[in-house]
Protein backbone atom coordinates (compact mmCIF):
# COMPACT_ATOMS: atom_id res chain seq x y z
CA UNK A 1 0.00 0.00 0.00
CA UNK A 2 0.97 3.50 -0.46
CA UNK A 3 2.25 5.66 2.39
CA UNK A 4 0.15 8.51 2.86
CA UNK A 5 3.32 10.80 2.61
CA UNK A 6 2.89 9.88 -1.23
CA UNK A 7 -0.20 11.23 -1.23
CA UNK A 8 0.38 14.40 0.29
CA UNK A 9 3.46 15.20 -2.04
CA UNK A 10 0.92 14.94 -5.52
CA UNK A 11 0.87 17.51 -7.05
CA UNK A 12 -2.12 19.56 -6.98
CA UNK A 13 -3.00 18.95 -11.00
CA UNK A 14 -2.69 15.19 -9.98
CA UNK A 15 -4.07 14.75 -6.69
CA UNK A 16 -7.81 13.43 -7.93
CA UNK A 17 -6.47 10.46 -9.96
CA UNK A 18 -3.74 9.47 -7.23
CA UNK A 19 -6.13 9.24 -4.83
CA UNK A 20 -8.58 7.52 -6.66
CA UNK A 21 -5.88 4.59 -7.55
CA UNK A 22 -4.78 4.86 -3.75
CA UNK A 23 -8.90 3.82 -3.38
CA UNK A 24 -8.35 1.22 -6.28
CA UNK A 25 -5.24 -0.19 -4.21
CA UNK A 26 -7.52 -0.49 -1.53
CA UNK A 27 -10.54 -2.16 -3.37
CA UNK A 28 -8.02 -4.56 -5.40
CA UNK A 29 -6.49 -5.79 -1.81
CA UNK A 30 -9.85 -6.31 -0.28
CA UNK A 31 -12.63 -6.51 -2.63
CA UNK A 32 -13.30 -9.71 -4.89
CA UNK A 33 -12.35 -10.03 -8.42
CA UNK A 34 -15.45 -8.75 -10.42
CA UNK A 35 -15.12 -5.39 -7.60
CA UNK A 36 -11.73 -4.92 -8.69
CA UNK A 37 -12.37 -4.92 -12.27
CA UNK A 38 -15.37 -2.35 -11.58
CA UNK A 39 -12.43 -0.13 -9.90
CA UNK A 40 -11.50 1.76 -13.45
CA UNK A 41 -8.31 3.52 -12.88
CA UNK A 42 -9.07 5.52 -15.96
CA UNK A 43 -12.26 7.01 -14.44
CA UNK A 44 -11.07 10.07 -13.33
CA UNK A 45 -9.56 11.38 -16.75
CA UNK A 46 -13.14 10.32 -18.04
CA UNK A 47 -14.46 12.74 -15.59
CA UNK A 48 -11.71 14.94 -16.83
CA UNK A 49 -13.11 14.80 -19.84
CA UNK A 50 -16.50 15.41 -19.33
CA UNK A 51 -16.23 18.48 -16.96
CA UNK A 52 -14.16 20.03 -19.95
CA UNK A 53 -16.56 20.64 -23.04
CA UNK A 54 -15.58 20.60 -26.53
CA UNK A 55 -18.27 22.32 -28.48
CA UNK A 56 -19.09 22.55 -31.89
CA UNK A 57 -20.68 25.67 -34.05
CA UNK A 58 -23.94 24.42 -33.84
CA UNK A 59 -24.17 24.05 -30.08
CA UNK A 60 -22.03 26.76 -29.24
CA UNK A 61 -24.42 29.83 -28.54
CA UNK A 62 -26.64 27.63 -26.44
CA UNK A 63 -23.98 26.44 -24.58
CA UNK A 64 -21.87 29.39 -24.20
CA UNK A 65 -25.51 31.50 -23.93
CA UNK A 66 -27.06 29.51 -21.13
CA UNK A 67 -24.03 29.58 -18.94
CA UNK A 68 -23.51 32.53 -16.54
CA UNK A 69 -19.58 32.32 -17.17
CA UNK A 70 -17.73 30.57 -19.58
CA UNK A 71 -13.86 29.98 -20.47
CA UNK A 72 -13.71 29.06 -23.81
CA UNK A 73 -10.47 27.59 -25.32
CA UNK A 74 -9.85 28.46 -28.99
CA UNK A 75 -6.58 25.27 -29.64
CA UNK A 76 -5.45 23.38 -32.65
CA UNK A 77 -4.04 19.84 -31.94
CA UNK A 78 -0.73 21.19 -34.43
CA UNK A 79 0.46 24.20 -31.74
CA UNK A 80 2.39 23.78 -28.89
CA UNK A 81 1.28 26.04 -26.76
CA UNK A 82 -1.75 24.95 -27.05
CA UNK A 83 -1.00 21.30 -26.19
CA UNK A 84 0.71 23.09 -23.43
CA UNK A 85 -2.29 24.99 -21.88
CA UNK A 86 -4.49 21.63 -22.61
CA UNK A 87 -3.37 19.85 -19.08
CA UNK A 88 -4.18 23.23 -17.61
CA UNK A 89 -7.62 23.96 -18.64
CA UNK A 90 -8.09 20.22 -17.84
CA UNK A 91 -7.94 20.65 -14.47
CA UNK A 92 -9.56 24.21 -14.35
CA UNK A 93 -12.76 22.50 -15.97
CA UNK A 94 -12.67 20.14 -13.06
CA UNK A 95 -12.15 23.02 -10.19
CA UNK A 96 -14.78 25.29 -11.59
CA UNK A 97 -17.24 22.45 -12.58
CA UNK A 98 -21.10 23.61 -12.02
CA UNK A 99 -19.48 27.58 -11.50
CA UNK A 100 -18.13 28.02 -14.69
CA UNK A 101 -18.52 26.00 -18.33
CA UNK A 102 -14.98 25.94 -19.58
CA UNK A 103 -14.87 24.58 -23.26
CA UNK A 104 -12.76 24.31 -26.34
CA UNK A 105 -13.55 24.95 -29.63
CA UNK A 106 -10.92 23.08 -32.42
CA UNK A 107 -10.32 26.00 -34.59
CA UNK A 108 -9.48 23.62 -37.36
CA UNK A 109 -12.94 21.62 -37.13
CA UNK A 110 -14.71 25.37 -36.25
CA UNK A 111 -13.59 27.68 -38.42
CA UNK A 112 -16.34 29.75 -39.01
CA UNK A 113 -16.28 30.18 -34.93
CA UNK A 114 -13.10 30.95 -34.99
CA UNK A 115 -13.53 33.79 -37.46
CA UNK A 116 -16.71 34.81 -35.21
CA UNK A 117 -15.06 35.73 -32.22
CA UNK A 118 -11.61 37.19 -34.52
CA UNK A 119 -9.08 34.43 -33.30
CA UNK A 120 -5.62 35.05 -35.16
CA UNK A 121 -3.25 34.10 -32.72
CA UNK A 122 -4.28 30.42 -30.81
CA UNK A 123 -4.70 29.56 -28.33
CA UNK A 124 -6.87 32.47 -27.27
CA UNK A 125 -8.96 32.11 -24.26
CA UNK A 126 -12.19 34.22 -23.98
CA UNK A 127 -14.26 34.87 -20.96
CA UNK A 128 -17.90 35.41 -21.69
CA UNK A 129 -20.99 36.48 -19.24
CA UNK A 130 -24.34 35.15 -20.54
CA UNK A 131 -22.86 34.59 -24.21
CA UNK A 132 -21.21 37.91 -24.08
CA UNK A 133 -17.61 38.57 -24.02
CA UNK A 134 -15.45 40.44 -21.46
CA UNK A 135 -12.30 39.03 -21.23
CA UNK A 136 -9.83 37.56 -23.60
CA UNK A 137 -6.06 36.35 -23.21
CA UNK A 138 -3.72 35.89 -26.12
CA UNK A 139 -1.01 33.32 -25.56
CA UNK A 140 -0.87 30.15 -23.06
CA UNK A 141 -0.33 31.62 -19.26
CA UNK A 142 -0.13 29.86 -15.69
CA UNK A 143 -3.59 28.70 -14.62
CA UNK A 144 -3.70 32.02 -11.88
CA UNK A 145 -4.24 34.16 -14.98
CA UNK A 146 -7.28 32.06 -16.02
CA UNK A 147 -8.48 32.00 -12.66
CA UNK A 148 -8.28 35.66 -11.54
CA UNK A 149 -10.30 36.35 -14.61
CA UNK A 150 -12.92 33.66 -13.81
CA UNK A 151 -13.11 34.25 -9.97
CA UNK A 152 -13.49 38.50 -10.80
CA UNK A 153 -17.09 37.66 -12.64
CA UNK A 154 -18.15 35.18 -10.27
CA UNK B 1 8.21 13.95 -23.11
CA UNK B 2 8.47 14.33 -19.59
CA UNK B 3 12.65 15.14 -18.32
CA UNK B 4 13.92 16.12 -15.24
CA UNK B 5 15.52 19.08 -16.60
CA UNK B 6 14.71 21.27 -20.16
CA UNK B 7 17.48 23.48 -20.83
CA UNK B 8 16.40 26.59 -23.06
CA UNK B 9 19.56 27.39 -25.79
CA UNK B 10 22.37 25.48 -26.90
CA UNK B 11 24.59 27.77 -26.97
CA UNK B 12 27.94 27.73 -24.43
CA UNK B 13 25.63 28.20 -21.44
CA UNK B 14 23.09 25.59 -22.26
CA UNK B 15 25.47 22.69 -23.39
CA UNK B 16 27.43 23.24 -20.24
CA UNK B 17 24.24 23.10 -18.03
CA UNK B 18 23.15 20.29 -20.12
CA UNK B 19 26.71 18.38 -19.47
CA UNK B 20 26.30 18.76 -15.77
CA UNK B 21 23.00 17.49 -15.03
CA UNK B 22 23.94 14.55 -16.97
CA UNK B 23 26.34 14.34 -14.43
CA UNK B 24 24.24 14.17 -11.71
CA UNK B 25 22.63 11.38 -13.21
CA UNK B 26 19.25 13.25 -14.23
CA UNK B 27 17.65 13.72 -17.33
CA UNK B 28 17.81 16.69 -19.76
CA UNK B 29 16.65 17.84 -23.21
CA UNK B 30 18.11 20.88 -24.85
CA UNK B 31 16.20 22.83 -27.27
CA UNK B 32 17.78 25.18 -29.61
CA UNK B 33 18.55 26.25 -33.44
CA UNK B 34 20.83 24.60 -35.31
CA UNK B 35 24.99 25.01 -34.21
CA UNK B 36 25.31 26.74 -37.12
CA UNK B 37 22.87 29.39 -36.34
CA UNK B 38 24.44 30.66 -33.13
CA UNK B 39 26.22 33.97 -32.63
CA UNK B 40 29.46 32.09 -31.46
CA UNK B 41 29.91 30.38 -35.27
CA UNK B 42 30.76 32.93 -36.83
CA UNK B 43 33.63 33.89 -34.26
CA UNK B 44 37.20 33.12 -36.09
CA UNK B 45 39.27 33.12 -33.47
CA UNK B 46 38.50 32.91 -29.83
CA UNK B 47 41.99 34.23 -27.68
CA UNK B 48 40.49 33.79 -24.21
CA UNK B 49 39.10 30.48 -23.71
CA UNK B 50 41.49 28.89 -21.18
CA UNK B 51 43.66 26.19 -22.49
CA UNK B 52 42.54 26.82 -26.03
CA UNK B 53 43.81 30.05 -27.43
CA UNK B 54 43.11 30.93 -30.93
CA UNK B 55 40.47 27.98 -31.19
CA UNK B 56 37.46 29.14 -33.71
CA UNK B 57 33.85 29.46 -32.37
CA UNK B 58 32.47 26.75 -34.54
CA UNK B 59 35.16 24.65 -33.33
CA UNK B 60 34.50 25.27 -29.49
CA UNK B 61 30.84 25.03 -29.88
CA UNK B 62 31.17 21.59 -31.90
CA UNK B 63 33.12 20.11 -28.80
CA UNK B 64 30.98 21.45 -26.44
CA UNK B 65 27.91 20.38 -28.46
CA UNK B 66 29.61 16.70 -28.93
CA UNK B 67 30.55 16.30 -24.75
CA UNK B 68 26.68 17.08 -24.14
CA UNK B 69 25.71 14.84 -26.72
CA UNK B 70 27.99 11.66 -25.47
CA UNK B 71 27.44 12.37 -21.95
CA UNK B 72 23.67 11.32 -23.00
CA UNK B 73 21.58 14.68 -23.37
CA UNK B 74 18.94 14.93 -25.46
CA UNK B 75 18.36 17.34 -28.42
CA UNK B 76 15.66 18.47 -30.09
CA UNK B 77 15.81 21.33 -33.02
CA UNK B 78 13.03 24.04 -32.56
CA UNK B 79 11.98 27.59 -30.74
CA UNK B 80 10.91 27.54 -27.37
CA UNK B 81 7.69 29.90 -27.73
CA UNK B 82 6.39 29.95 -24.15
CA UNK B 83 6.41 27.93 -20.53
CA UNK B 84 4.07 27.77 -18.10
CA UNK B 85 3.67 26.05 -14.81
CA UNK B 86 1.56 24.22 -13.58
CA UNK B 87 1.30 21.97 -10.32
CA UNK B 88 4.97 21.37 -9.80
CA UNK B 89 5.88 20.69 -13.62
CA UNK B 90 7.16 22.84 -16.40
CA UNK B 91 5.57 22.60 -19.67
CA UNK B 92 7.44 24.07 -22.35
CA UNK B 93 5.98 24.47 -25.94
CA UNK B 94 8.31 23.98 -28.91
CA UNK B 95 6.99 24.66 -32.39
CA UNK B 96 4.13 22.47 -32.63
CA UNK B 97 5.16 19.99 -29.62
CA UNK B 98 5.17 19.91 -26.17
CA UNK B 99 8.32 19.01 -23.28
CA UNK B 100 7.61 18.80 -19.60
CA UNK B 101 9.92 19.07 -17.11
CA UNK B 102 10.73 20.21 -13.04
CA UNK B 103 13.24 22.35 -13.80
CA UNK B 104 14.28 24.92 -16.72
CA UNK B 105 17.61 26.15 -17.67
CA UNK B 106 16.90 29.50 -19.51
CA UNK B 107 20.37 30.12 -21.78
CA UNK B 108 19.04 32.09 -24.65
CA UNK B 109 21.70 34.54 -25.33
CA UNK B 110 21.20 37.62 -25.35
CA UNK B 111 17.97 38.81 -27.54
CA UNK B 112 19.25 41.57 -29.36
CA UNK B 113 17.13 44.46 -30.94
CA UNK B 114 13.59 45.87 -30.08
CA UNK B 115 10.08 45.57 -30.46
CA UNK B 116 8.93 47.04 -34.13
CA UNK B 117 5.91 49.51 -33.61
CA UNK B 118 2.70 47.87 -33.89
CA UNK B 119 3.77 44.87 -32.47
CA UNK B 120 2.57 44.97 -29.09
CA UNK B 121 -0.26 46.37 -30.18
CA UNK B 122 -1.36 44.38 -32.63
CA UNK B 123 -0.69 40.78 -31.14
CA UNK B 124 -3.43 38.95 -31.66
CA UNK B 125 -4.87 40.80 -34.35
CA UNK B 126 -2.25 40.10 -36.98
CA UNK B 127 1.09 39.82 -35.04
CA UNK B 128 2.21 36.36 -34.70
CA UNK B 129 5.60 34.59 -33.23
CA UNK B 130 4.67 31.00 -34.49
CA UNK B 131 3.73 29.83 -38.01
CA UNK B 132 3.44 26.56 -37.51
CA UNK B 133 1.02 27.69 -34.52
CA UNK B 134 -1.02 30.52 -36.23
CA UNK B 135 -0.35 29.26 -40.42
CA UNK B 136 -3.55 27.78 -40.39
CA UNK B 137 -6.01 30.70 -40.06
CA UNK B 138 -3.95 32.84 -42.16
CA UNK B 139 -4.91 30.21 -45.43
CA UNK B 140 -5.52 32.19 -48.51
CA UNK B 141 -4.29 35.16 -47.02
CA UNK B 142 -1.32 37.45 -47.88
CA UNK B 143 1.52 37.04 -45.17
CA UNK B 144 4.30 38.68 -44.46
CA UNK B 145 7.34 36.97 -42.68
CA UNK B 146 9.93 38.70 -41.11
CA UNK B 147 13.21 36.29 -40.55
CA UNK B 148 16.42 36.31 -38.98
CA UNK B 149 17.65 32.60 -39.22
CA UNK B 150 17.88 30.60 -41.67
CA UNK B 151 15.25 28.11 -39.90
CA UNK B 152 12.74 31.18 -40.54
CA UNK B 153 12.89 30.50 -43.98
CA UNK B 154 11.77 27.32 -43.52
CA UNK B 155 8.84 28.16 -41.59
CA UNK B 156 8.01 30.80 -44.72
CA UNK B 157 7.64 27.88 -46.92
CA UNK B 158 5.38 26.46 -44.54
CA UNK B 159 2.91 28.90 -44.86
CA UNK B 160 3.35 28.55 -48.34
CA UNK B 161 2.61 25.10 -48.16
CA UNK B 162 -0.91 25.05 -46.72
CA UNK B 163 -1.45 28.22 -48.85
CA UNK B 164 -0.79 31.56 -47.27
CA UNK B 165 0.54 33.77 -49.98
CA UNK B 166 4.31 34.83 -48.02
CA UNK B 167 6.10 37.61 -48.33
CA UNK B 168 9.52 37.32 -47.22
CA UNK B 169 12.07 39.81 -45.59
CA UNK B 170 15.21 38.72 -44.82
CA UNK B 171 16.75 40.31 -41.54
CA UNK B 172 15.30 43.28 -42.07
CA UNK B 173 16.62 46.06 -39.71
CA UNK B 174 13.83 48.49 -39.15
CA UNK B 175 10.12 47.70 -39.50
CA UNK B 176 6.82 48.96 -38.26
CA UNK B 177 3.26 47.02 -38.19
CA UNK B 178 0.69 49.55 -39.61
CA UNK B 179 -2.85 49.33 -39.05
CA UNK B 180 -5.57 50.16 -36.55
CA UNK B 181 -7.58 47.53 -35.55
CA UNK B 182 -5.95 44.72 -36.96
CA UNK B 183 -2.73 44.66 -39.24
CA UNK B 184 -3.04 45.88 -42.69
CA UNK B 185 0.58 46.44 -44.00
CA UNK B 186 4.15 46.30 -42.74
CA UNK B 187 6.97 48.29 -43.78
CA UNK B 188 10.50 47.27 -43.40
CA UNK B 189 13.67 49.60 -44.78
CA UNK B 190 11.92 51.69 -46.51
CA UNK B 191 9.50 48.81 -48.26
CA UNK B 192 5.77 48.82 -47.62
CA UNK B 193 2.99 45.81 -48.56
CA UNK B 194 -0.14 45.23 -47.97
CA UNK B 195 -0.91 42.41 -45.65
CA UNK B 196 -2.86 40.71 -42.77
CA UNK B 197 -0.54 38.81 -41.00
CA UNK B 198 3.20 39.50 -39.90
CA UNK B 199 4.72 36.27 -38.75
CA UNK B 200 7.86 37.69 -36.55
CA UNK B 201 10.38 34.90 -36.36
CA UNK B 202 13.85 36.43 -33.81
CA UNK B 203 16.71 33.98 -33.15
CA UNK B 204 15.78 34.85 -29.58
CA UNK B 205 13.09 35.89 -27.60
CA UNK B 206 12.79 38.39 -24.80
CA UNK B 207 13.36 36.45 -21.31
CA UNK B 208 9.78 38.23 -20.24
CA UNK B 209 7.59 36.81 -23.47
CA UNK B 210 8.75 33.45 -22.73
CA UNK B 211 8.04 33.01 -18.72
CA UNK B 212 5.20 35.61 -17.68
CA UNK B 213 6.55 37.13 -14.22
CA UNK B 214 10.26 36.56 -14.85
CA UNK B 215 12.26 38.97 -12.90
CA UNK B 216 14.58 40.98 -15.08
CA UNK B 217 16.61 44.00 -15.10
CA UNK B 218 17.59 46.18 -18.17
CA UNK B 219 16.86 42.98 -20.08
CA UNK B 220 18.88 40.96 -18.30
CA UNK B 221 17.39 37.72 -16.18
CA UNK B 222 17.77 38.42 -12.56
CA UNK B 223 19.52 35.76 -10.74
CA UNK B 224 21.19 35.07 -7.46
CA UNK B 225 24.22 33.15 -6.79
CA UNK B 226 22.47 29.97 -7.35
CA UNK B 227 21.47 31.01 -11.19
CA UNK B 228 17.78 30.85 -9.66
CA UNK B 229 15.47 33.44 -11.08
CA UNK B 230 12.06 34.22 -8.84
CA UNK B 231 10.02 31.82 -10.54
CA UNK B 232 10.62 28.07 -9.03
CA UNK B 233 12.27 25.73 -10.83
CA UNK B 234 13.77 28.24 -13.33
CA UNK B 235 17.94 28.99 -13.29
CA UNK B 236 19.54 30.65 -15.93
CA UNK B 237 22.86 31.29 -17.21
CA UNK B 238 25.37 32.96 -19.97
CA UNK B 239 24.34 35.94 -21.98
CA UNK B 240 20.62 36.06 -20.83
CA UNK B 241 22.05 37.00 -17.12
CA UNK B 242 24.29 39.36 -18.05
CA UNK B 243 27.73 40.84 -18.82
CA UNK B 244 30.27 40.21 -19.50
CA UNK B 245 28.99 38.32 -22.70
CA UNK B 246 31.97 35.81 -23.01
CA UNK B 247 32.22 32.59 -23.20
CA UNK B 248 33.71 31.37 -19.59
CA UNK B 249 31.20 33.06 -17.87
CA UNK B 250 28.91 31.56 -19.93
CA UNK B 251 30.55 27.92 -19.37
CA UNK B 252 30.58 28.55 -15.38
CA UNK B 253 27.31 29.91 -14.92
CA UNK B 254 25.77 27.21 -17.03
CA UNK B 255 28.02 24.51 -14.68
CA UNK B 256 26.24 25.92 -11.61
CA UNK B 257 22.71 26.32 -13.02
CA UNK B 258 22.76 23.17 -14.36
CA UNK B 259 23.83 21.57 -10.87
CA UNK B 260 21.07 23.43 -9.48
CA UNK B 261 18.16 22.48 -11.36
CA UNK B 262 19.17 19.00 -11.37
CA UNK B 263 19.10 19.09 -7.69
CA UNK B 264 15.79 20.92 -8.00
CA UNK B 265 14.70 17.82 -9.44
CA UNK B 266 15.95 15.71 -7.43
CA UNK B 267 14.15 17.28 -4.30
CA UNK B 268 10.87 15.68 -6.10
CA UNK B 269 12.52 12.17 -6.67
CA UNK B 270 13.71 12.59 -2.83
CA UNK B 271 10.13 13.13 -1.28
CA UNK B 272 8.53 10.23 -3.12
C1 LIG C 1 31.40 37.41 -33.55
C2 LIG C 1 31.49 37.09 -32.10
C3 LIG C 1 32.75 36.87 -31.51
C4 LIG C 1 32.84 36.55 -30.16
N1 LIG C 1 34.08 36.34 -29.63
C5 LIG C 1 34.22 35.97 -28.34
C6 LIG C 1 35.50 35.69 -27.78
O1 LIG C 1 36.54 35.81 -28.45
N2 LIG C 1 35.56 35.31 -26.49
C7 LIG C 1 34.45 35.15 -25.71
O2 LIG C 1 34.56 34.76 -24.57
N3 LIG C 1 33.21 35.43 -26.21
C8 LIG C 1 33.07 35.85 -27.51
N4 LIG C 1 31.81 36.13 -28.00
C9 LIG C 1 30.63 36.09 -27.10
C10 LIG C 1 30.08 34.67 -26.94
O3 LIG C 1 29.65 34.22 -28.20
C11 LIG C 1 28.91 34.64 -25.96
O4 LIG C 1 29.27 35.21 -24.74
C12 LIG C 1 28.42 33.21 -25.71
O5 LIG C 1 28.07 32.60 -26.91
C13 LIG C 1 27.25 33.20 -24.75
O6 LIG C 1 26.75 31.91 -24.59
P1 LIG C 1 25.23 31.62 -24.21
O7 LIG C 1 25.09 30.14 -24.19
O8 LIG C 1 24.86 32.38 -22.99
O9 LIG C 1 24.36 32.26 -25.36
P2 LIG C 1 24.38 31.98 -26.93
O10 LIG C 1 25.69 31.48 -27.35
O11 LIG C 1 23.84 33.20 -27.55
O12 LIG C 1 23.37 30.76 -27.11
C14 LIG C 1 22.00 30.89 -26.96
C15 LIG C 1 21.32 30.04 -28.00
O13 LIG C 1 19.95 29.87 -27.64
C16 LIG C 1 19.15 30.08 -28.76
N5 LIG C 1 17.82 30.50 -28.33
C17 LIG C 1 17.44 31.72 -27.88
N6 LIG C 1 16.14 31.75 -27.60
C18 LIG C 1 15.68 30.52 -27.85
C19 LIG C 1 14.39 29.93 -27.75
N7 LIG C 1 13.34 30.63 -27.34
N8 LIG C 1 14.26 28.65 -28.12
C20 LIG C 1 15.32 27.93 -28.55
N9 LIG C 1 16.56 28.44 -28.66
C21 LIG C 1 16.74 29.71 -28.32
C22 LIG C 1 19.89 31.14 -29.53
O14 LIG C 1 19.47 31.20 -30.85
C23 LIG C 1 21.31 30.67 -29.37
O15 LIG C 1 21.67 29.71 -30.32
C24 LIG C 1 31.67 36.46 -29.35
C25 LIG C 1 30.43 36.68 -29.94
C26 LIG C 1 30.34 37.00 -31.28
C27 LIG C 1 28.96 37.22 -31.88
Amino acid sequence: MRSKLVVDYVPEGEKKQKNFNTLCGLEVTTASATATQNCDLNKTKEENKMALKHLKTAEFDAAVGEAPLAMVDFWAPWCGPCQMLGPVMEDLAVRYEGKALIAKVDVDEEPELARRFGVMNIPTVVFLKEGREFDRKIGAFPPAVYTEALDKAL
Amino acid sequence: MAYDVIVVGGGPAGLSAAQNVRARGRTVLVVSNPLEENPLWKAKQVDNYLGLPGVSGAELLTAFRRHAEDSGAEFQEGRVLSALRSGEDWYVSIGNTMAQAKAVVLAAGVARGKKFPGEAELLGRGVSYCATCDGMLYRGKRVAVLGWTPSAKKEAEFLEGIGCEAVYFDKPRDCAILGAEKVEAVRCDGVTEAVEGVFLLRPAMAPGDLFPGLAAEGGFVTVDRNMETNLPGVFAAGDCTGGPLQVSKAVGEGLIAGQKAAAFASSFLERL
